[in-house]
């Protein structure tokens, strides 16, 4: 029931092409369709149509961010309840973009487009009947799934409370200040990974990143070498987060929007009692090495 | 025509040389020119934007969100989508 995990993202890229060579050969996400000025892809393992949409554009970030749920009459449902919380909702129909179904549409207290969906077009893995356990021919670093998003936005509380109180969003791990007065950060999740959406205080309706899913440490470290052979902009390389306690590398696609691979963390349920950083412990929360934040990583945003 | 031009900053009069098919802020790091700060490398985060004060140029597609056209008019570039067509002074700001 209810939301079942990050179903895509939508970012504006700068040059089109580009972009369509990055995703397809570096990320090693399979192309699955094309219009004028968009671009669609999955990761391999993913089921459905795409999980990624690229527009051309003439500034790159995030057009909108959408979570698959389990049914299509939650649509419904979810309309009621977001209206009975204050929160305008419009109606995506069918056709609007390639493969996807209707959707619901409304805006965080962040300024960030959020779509709700059920019906996309059904594409599959190709590995459910004595399947191997991966498909011949990928490229790049080629990550089975798209994992979570970072957002920034002034109100981290009241777009923590939204998802929370309408979409029994369950938080991992939460930053304040060192007075426990202010929430500065929330790490939110519906599935059983430690994020699937996070917040931080920053600019309203900004990227921070969005991250696709690896297997382990040693992929990670694979694709740092993919990465570092295709030349593309490290922010920061492979590393451990304090918060999540997960493997990351960050780097930037030809436009400048933030990506990530992230592997392992713990796996939460929904009684999970929320890790607590306070502000003072931030650099060793997001990089447990280090212990302190690049310039880069909290400044350079889409 | 020159393969490599050189490109002043004025601030810390320091001088680094940049290909002709090179970006600025590339042909900076390559140099240990550290002045110019490093963003995403990408033309969309603004963090590499300087003013250039003086010299012909390139520039690549860059968001307008953090370059609008009015500082473009007045020489504001940025390094990582900057190509010079001539020497280059350039100016690093703290905005962005």
């Amino acid at each position: 029931m209810g939301i079942m995990r990050l179903g895509r993202v939508e970012v504006r890229v700068l040059d089109l092409e580009k972009s369509i060579d990055y995703y397809s050969n570096v990320i090693g996400l399979q192309l699955t369709a094309r219009e004028n000025g968009r671009a669609y892809f999955k990761a391999w393992d993913e089921e459905d149509h795409h999980s990624l949409i690229i527009t051309e554009a003439d500034h790159p970030g995030l057009v909108h961010m959408a979570f698959k749920v389990r049914f299509e009459r939650e649509l419904d449902e979810y309309e009621k309840a977001l209206e009975q919380y204050g929160v305008r909702v419009n109606r995506v129909s069918k056709g609007t973009r390639i493969a996807e179904g209707q959707a619901i549409r409304f805006e965080l207290p962040t300024g960030h487009l959020v779509e709700l969906y059920h019906d996309i077009e059904r594409v599959g893995n190709g590995l459910k009947l004595n399947p191997d356990p991966y498909p011949e021919n990928l490229k790049g670093i080629a990550p089975p799934l798209l994992d979570h998003l970072l957002i920034t936005g002034e109100d981290v509380q009241a777009a923590t409370d939204l998802l929370m109180k309408v979409f029994d969003f369950h938080m991992s791990e939460r930053v304040v200040t060192v007075d426990g007065e202010q929430l500065l950060a929330v790490w939110l999740f519906r599935t059983n990974t430690p994020h699937d959406i996070a917040i931080i205080k920053g600019p309203n309706g900004k990227l921070h990143h969005f991250a696709f899913n690896l297997g382990s440490w040693n992929d990670i470290l694979r694709a740092a070498d993919c990465l570092a052979k295709n030349n593309v902009a490290f922010d920061v390389p492979p590393t451990r987060h304090g918060i999540t306690r997960g493997t990351t590398i960050y780097f930037f696609d030809p436009s400048g929007n933030r990506n990530e691979v992230f592997s392992g963390g713990y796996i939460p349920h929904e009684d999970f009692t929320p890790v607590t950083w306070t502000e003072d412990q931030l650099g060793r929360g997001i990089f447990y090495h280090m212990r302190e934040l690049n310039e880069r990583f909290t400044t350079a945003l889409t | 025509m020159a393969d490599q031009y050189r490109v002043r900053v004025t601030e810390d009069e320091t001088e680094f040389v940049c290909g002709t098919h090179q970006d600025l802020l590339a042909a900076a790091v390559a140099q240990q020119v550290r002045s110019i700060k490093r963003g995403c490398r990408g033309g969309g985060c603004g963090m590499c934007k300087v003013q250039v004060l003086d010299g012909a140029y390139d520039l690549g597609k860059s968001s307008v969100a953090i370059l609008p056209p009015a500082e473009r008019e007045q020489g504001y570039v940025l390094a990582c989508k900057t190509i010079p067509k001539s020497d280059l002074k350039i100016r690093v700001t703290t905005e962005s």
